[in-house]
């Protein structure tokens, strides 16, 4: 991973609409990032902070009654939000490709997998014959570990396992060979049993062709083995963003803290799950202020919480964070960790 | 594949002889049967004769008996009125009726996918408005009245088709675009919202991000998925069909089966009428299968379980 | 039709709203508008023709006969004109309606109250008596509904009674299975709520809480088949085979009126007009309580 060289994929203040029923309601807040060619970057958050949905605006892939309503996007240098309909299609599974998160309903179930796979090469690469393109899709099965590629690509979706879907969905994300390869919870539909199984094999394909990659996830733990860089995004904003080892070994963020104090550890006896408390935020109806204020633990009431939207700030190389105190984060934490597992509701 | 088409087997022929049995016992209904199948000037020896054909003294279940045995056989009676077997006279019309249903059936779903792809299409919403509000409004026509209609415009009024008989295909015009058009109104409103189910649809979302045409998309992935529920309403609505046959085979003097029905109830032949009831359900339900087979060829999931 | 909204009750002062809702509807958009000024104008043509002097829908006249509406003839003007026996076709059309509707509705209570009945005890006591009810409706459902009218009509003779029974009889599926699902998902709140009283006492329960949420759907299914029903019969009529002479059908009227389509087509169209006036009126607004009623069953009011 190269710092300080540009970033391929730049994202600044993007903001995602849906048409409420009382009004448009902000679900993405203004969220800025940058992720650098090659880097694995994990985009992590409970269901509902927004995360899929940042990356669905990215690609342009809003429907229904939600729309793009603010902010930038460059891939290369290029805006992506500037461009027309048109282009950006032609960017979709060219530069972008992105693996979504239930492979069962993602592919058609009445087209065979082969046609499905070739579809993205006719589409971008139209000047191959028919039979390269069937060669091509053969061999992108192989690489994605499906066994008898050639007549697995006559077969219909119902008559793969969740496993090998999901390798047929990256088998076409990657066949363009794209900059960036998006993977929405890419293996939380799948069997426990599979789901290492099936991300090793995205990694090593993302390795293999040198693409980026930005994994959405809820899963903490698969971030820290695999992402080189993080954001934790919540109610639609972006609370901390950094290098994954820092932003585990110094979480500059309470959210932060929260989430990863509620992850189970084989370690230790767990006589007490801990979960954040309270709900996550209606994106309706923010609090006024930063939106974690009313669960975060570290505030001890005061007032600048609940009134200034606290802004993204460095911290350190390359790692930001949205919160008024996290300089007194390190002293919280080491307090909690003292006085045992169970103290996140103390203030400090 | 075989499974399936087993199982529909053996489905559509206990409907048969669930049909037959129902025809037994509505004979029956009005009383002695002989009384309705034979004619006013029947000889006692007419009536013994058929006493025991039919097995009318003895017990029930032995009729039961022999009523399938007879019309296994083929033999449904003769008509009262032309003394030939029922069943010859129900048979020679058939290819009449099969024509005139299978066309309309055809042209019906068609129609319905030809203007629900360009409802779907056009940019316009007064077009798609438009055309839901012309198809509500045939279907609130009566089949009857509708032939009529289509008379009194294309026959009487431009003199181009004709408005009775069998014979070219402008003979065949009329009635089945009557036909056809009936179900129009259901088909169009099913294939929309068929089509926007697939709307919101994961795999519609992943050839967006392939990077496809939103018209590629619609043809090569909605349209498929969106079809199957359409044919399978299609089949359900079989029955609306047949019996709309009947009636416009009357409006337009086709000669079909249903007429013959119609004819021959007001002239009292009830072996007729019971033959062409009887066959019109065998061919509702052979219809059925063939739908479901359809099915299965449009379903791979069908098709391989 | 959403069983989990039939999950709710619906009390008393709920059904009184329900009804202003229901005048609401109708002048709230254009379509309804127009369903309301259908039926009206059929409903005035059936009600108030009757009253009025002049109205005779079986004297023969020959020397007025096929005079075109409003035609002027022999001193008598003919608003709907003459058919081909000199009969005025205002009054007989009129009559005609009466009829119609006569039938159509007693055929929906019959068909309502048979299938709600049948489908209630399919859902509730389910096993042997459940196939049974279904597979007479699976039956039922094999043969085209015209063709059983046709061939039970033709055996047990076409009489008025004859064909309101019939067609009550061959129309109660649609509302049996809806009263069996809801019976189906009710029952196992009750069985859950009610273990201790078994029994006689259940079935009474039963009877009490099912009916009420069960009812106003089936209205709102009845009035779709009312529509439905008004073209089975008249279609028999044309065929002969439905309302005998000398009482008058619009069926039978377009049928005697295709002879002479070219000649003077209004005998025909006139009732034609009329069967399309009165279904698509009633279609119309069987639909707008569909809607409606969905939302009033989803929303509870407190304290139920």
């Amino acid at each position: 991973m190269t710092q300080g060289s540009a970033p391929i994929l730049s994202v600044r203040d993007l903001v995602v609409e849906a048409v409420g029923a009382s009004g448009p309601v902000r679900i993405v807040d203004g969220v800025s990032f940058d992720v650098h060619a090659g880097e694995v970057f994990g985009i992590v958050g409970e269901s509902g902070s927004g995360k899929s949905i940042t990356m669905l605006a990215v690609m342009g892939l809003l429907s229904g009654r939600t729309r793009l309503a603010g902010g930038e996007v460059k891939l290369r240098g290029r805006s992506l939000t500037d461009m027309s309909r048109e282009e950006l299609r032609r960017v979709r599974g060219k530069q972008v490709s992105m693996i979504f998160q239930d492979p069962m309903t993602s592919l058609n179930p009445v087209l065979r997998i082969g046609n499905q796979i070739a579809e993205i090469l006719e589409i971008h690469q139209p000047e191959l014959t028919r039979a390269a393109i069937r060669d091509r899709v053969i061999e992108l099965l192989g690489l994605v570990g499906v066994p008898n590629p050639e007549r697995r690509t006559r077969q219909y979706p119902h008559e793969f396992s969740g496993g090998m879907r999901q390798r047929a969905m990256i088998a076409m994300a990657i066949a363009n060979n794209p900059d960036i390869l998006i993977a929405d919870e890419p293996t939380t539909a799948l069997d426990v049993t599979i789901q290492a199984q099936v991300m090793e094999l995205l990694l090593a394909v993302r390795t293999r062709n040198q693409a980026a990659m930005i994994l959405i996830t809820h899963d903490l733990g698969l971030v820290a083995e695999t992402a080189d860089r993080v954001a934790v995004m919540y109610g639609g904003r972006l609370m901390e963003e950094g290098p994954a080892e820092g932003i585990f070994s110094r979480p500059a963020h309470p959210y932060t803290v929260g989430l990863m104090a509620s992850r189970p550890r084989l370690d230790a006896a767990p006589e007490f799950l801990y979960s954040i408390p309270g709900q996550p935020p209606s994106v309706a109806n923010r609090p006024p202020g930063c939106v974690f204020n009313p669960r975060c633990a570290l505030q001890n009431g005061r007032e600048i919480c609940a009134t200034t939207v606290p802004s993204l700030d460095r911290v350190g190389v390359e790692h930001s964070t949205a919160c008024h105190f996290s300089r007194e984060i390190d002293g919280w934490i080491g307090k909690v960790n003292a006085g045992g597992g169970n103290t996140m509701q103390e203030t400090p | 594949m075989l499974r399936f088409l087993a199982r529909r087997l053996t489905q559509s022929i206990l409907t048969v002889f669930g049909v037959l049995t129902a025809a037994f016992f509505l004979v029956r209904l009005a009383g002695d049967p002989s009384v309705l199948l034979l004619p006013v000037e029947a000889t006692d020896k007419d009536i013994a004769l058929l006493r025991s054909e039919l097995g009318l003294d003895r017990s029930l279940p032995i009729q039961y008996g022999k009523f399938l045995l007879n019309v296994l056989q083929g033999d449904l009676g003769l008509s009262l009125r032309q003394r030939v077997p029922a069943l010859d006279l129900v048979v020679e019309r058939l290819p009449a009726t099969l024509e005139l249903a299978l066309t309309a059936f055809v042209l019906g779903l068609v129609l319905a996918f030809v203007v629900g792809l360009i409802m779907r299409l056009t940019p316009s919403p007064r077009l798609r408005a438009a055309i839901m509000w012309l198809a509500f409004i045939r279907q609130a026509i009566p089949v009857f009245f509708f032939g009529l209609l289509m008379i009194l415009l294309f026959s009487v009024t431009l003199g181009w088709l004709p408005s009775l008989g069998r014979g070219t295909i402008s003979h065949l015009i009329l009635p089945a675009v009557t036909l056809a058009t009936y179900e129009l109104a259901l088909y169009l409103r099913l294939f929309n919202s068929a089509l926007g189910d697939q709307q919101g649809q994961d795999y519609v979302r992943t050839a967006y991000a392939k990077g496809q045409t939103r018209t590629r998309i619609i043809l090569r992935h909605m349209l498929p998925n969106a079809l199957l529920p359409l044919v399978t309403i299609a089949g359900i609505n079989l029955g609306m069909l047949l019996g709309s046959a009947v009636v416009t085979e009357t409006v337009f003097s086709w000669p079909g089966v249903g007429r013959l029905i119609v004819q021959s109830v007001s002239q009292r032949d009830y072996p007729v009428v019971i033959a062409g009831v009887l066959m019109m359900s065998l061919v509702f339900v052979l219809i059925n299968l063939t739908v479901d087979l359809l099915y299965a060829v449009l379903d791979p999931r069908v098709r391989l379980s | 039709m959403s069983t989990a909204a039939a999950d709710k009750t619906v009390p008393a002062r709920h059904r009184v709203a329900w009804l202003r809702k229901g005048l609401n509807i109708v002048t709230q958009s254009y379509s309804m508008m127009l369903a309301a000024a259908l039926l009206a104008a059929v409903l005035l043509l059936i009600i108030i023709v009757p009253l009025l002097p002049g109205y005779d829908p079986y004297t023969q006249n020959l020397a007025v006969s096929l005079a075109a509406p409003f035609e002027n003839i022999d001193g008598r003007t003919y608003i709907f004109g003459t058919d081909t026996l000199g009969r005025d076709l205002l009054s007989r059309a009129a009559l005609a309606g009466r009829v119609s509707l006569l039938i159509g509705l007693s055929a929906v209570i019959i068909s309502l109250a048979v299938g709600v009945f049948l489908g209630l005890v399919a859902g509730f006591f389910r096993g042997f008596v459940e196939s049974v009810v279904m597979g007479l409706a699976d039956l039922q459902l094999s043969i085209p509904r015209v063709l059983l009218l046709i061939a039970v009509a033709a055996i047990v003779g076409p009489s008025v009674v004859n064909l309101t029974v019939l067609l009550g009889l061959t129309s109660w599926v649609v509302y049996g299975r809806v009263a069996r699902a809801m019976a189906l998902s009710l029952r196992e709140r009750e069985f859950v709520l009610s273990a201790v009283t078994q029994g006689a006492s259940a079935t009474w329960n039963i009877r009490k809480h099912l009916l009420p949420n069960v009812l106003p759907q089936m209205l709102i299914v009845g009035s779709f088949e009312l529509g439905q029903i008004i073209v089975f019969e008249a279609s028999l009529s044309y065929l002969g085979l439905g309302i005998q002479p000398p009482l008058p059908s619009w069926g039978m009227m377009i049928s005697e009126g295709q002879q002479y389509l070219e000649i003077d087509p209004w005998i025909a169209l006139l009732p034609g007009i009329a069967i399309f006036m009165l279904v698509t009126g009633v279609q119309i607004l069987s639909q707008a309580f569909t809607s409606e009623s969905q939302f009033e069953l989803a929303t509870p009011p407190k304290g139920t």
